[in-house]
């Protein structure tokens, strides 16, 4: 009996094996894409019920409006504080370990905490100054954590290259002992241009990423333009890495293929 | 053997036979012969080329049609072409992949201003 439970329950953690590893990134962005949800439903409702108070302020009319507005506060903070997870998987998910995204990152980190402990607390409002108060109070407070998402946003981007840079170094690697040496002069110039080209977009990337926390961008963190403008510096890296890679290709097909 | 001995009574037959005795009967054919002589010769090679025709179909038919069949053109065999990936390919891949759109995820929309307080707009 025992053996044929312990056969049983081998294929069971396997198949749990298989369902939960994917899964982490299913649950992040379906777990956001729920909780926006909910926000939006909980905010029609919200919405009519101050309406049918501002236009009838009875006392019953001003209750229900506080029990929307209590039940939209909450789905509405755990909405940023799921996407705010959302947006920490994908930066952590390229394991990049890039020390000038780590502030960024920390700061997603303590919105997030920020987000959740306002959900609790915007439960403990009674009357309607409370929720006044309350409102008041967070519009002060959720500033930064907001910046902190557009940031942040901008820093996983960033994740995305440092991950394609430290590939292709370990492409670099891989290639060039296969390469006959010693080189023909032809093939060292290469060689030197692809790493100076290298070094080139990582300090590219360094000087990007440090700029992120200047005054000059950080003033400019609400603007549409913060996002196109980082957006534009992006793809030029991403083109230049393009460059590098497609050179790496032309000299593996050409010298360590032959 | 007793020859038979006709004697001639009906003076139409008699008249007749004599036509025929000294051919004046042929006069008259004679004379149409002579008036559609180029209708009878065109008729008659009309005839002649038909009957050529018909007499060569049945003669064609009667003999099987030679197979013609074109001499054997030495096989060309399609060039292989050797197509070397890069083990690198798919970084070239992940790169392209890379969405240089930003915001992404798009950053939805809350309204920090729930209260029940009337907007101003």
């Amino acid at each position: 009996m025992k053996l044929l439970s312990k056969l049983l329950l081998l294929p069971s953690l396997i198949y749990l094996l298989f369902l939960v590893t994917p899964g982490v990134f299913a649950d992040a962005k379906s777990d956001y894409e729920y909780q926006f949800s909910q926000y939006r439903q909980n905010y029609i409702e919200y919405s009519i019920l101050k309406k049918d108070f501002l236009e009838n302020p009875t006392l019953d009319n001003q209750q229900k409006a506080i029990l929307s507005a209590k039940q939209t506060l909450m789905a509405r903070d755990l909405a940023k504080g799921s996407y705010a997870s959302y947006l920490l998987f994908l930066c952590q998910d390229k394991q990049t370990n890039y020390t000038p995204t780590k502030p960024s990152i920390e700061a997603i980190n303590q919105a997030r905490t920020f987000y959740l402990s306002e959900a609790n607390k915007s439960q403990s409002i009674v009357t309607a100054s409370d929720l006044a108060a309350y409102t008041q109070n967070y519009l002060t407070n959720t500033i930064v954590h907001d910046r902190s998402l557009r940031s942040g946003n901008v820093a996983c981007k960033i994740s995305q290259l440092v991950r394609i840079q430290i590939e292709s170094k370990n492409a670099f690697d891989i290639i060039l002992p296969k390469l006959s040496s010693p080189f023909s002069t032809a093939l060292k110039t290469r060689i030197d241009d692809l790493q100076s080209q290298g070094n080139k977009i990582n300090d590219m990337i360094n000087t990007f990423t440090n700029k992120l926390y200047s005054e000059e961008i950080t003033d400019n963190i609400d603007n549409e333009s913060y996002f196109s403008n980082n957006s534009e510096t992006i793809k030029k890296i991403q083109n230049l890495q393009l460059k590098w890679i497609d050179a790496l290709i032309d000299i593996d097909l050409n010298y360590a293929h032959s | 053997m007793p020859i038979l001995n006709i004697k001639v009574t009906n003076p139409e037959a008699i008249e007749l036979l004599r036509k025929i005795k000294s051919r004046e009967i042929f006069i008259p054919l004679l004379a149409w012969l002579k008036k559609f002589r180029w209708y009878l010769i065109a008729f008659f090679v009309v005839a002649a080329l038909l009957i050529a025709l018909i007499v060569g179909k049945l003669a064609s038919e009667k003999t099987p049609i030679p197979v013609f069949t074109p001499p054997d053109i030495e096989n060309t065999q399609p060039t292989e072409s050797v197509s070397i990936k890069s083990d690198f390919s798919g970084l070239k891949d992940e790169i392209l992949n890379i969405n240089t759109d930003l915001p992404d995820p798009a950053i939805p929309v809350f309204d920090n201003t729930i209260n029940l307080e009337e907007t101003i707009n």
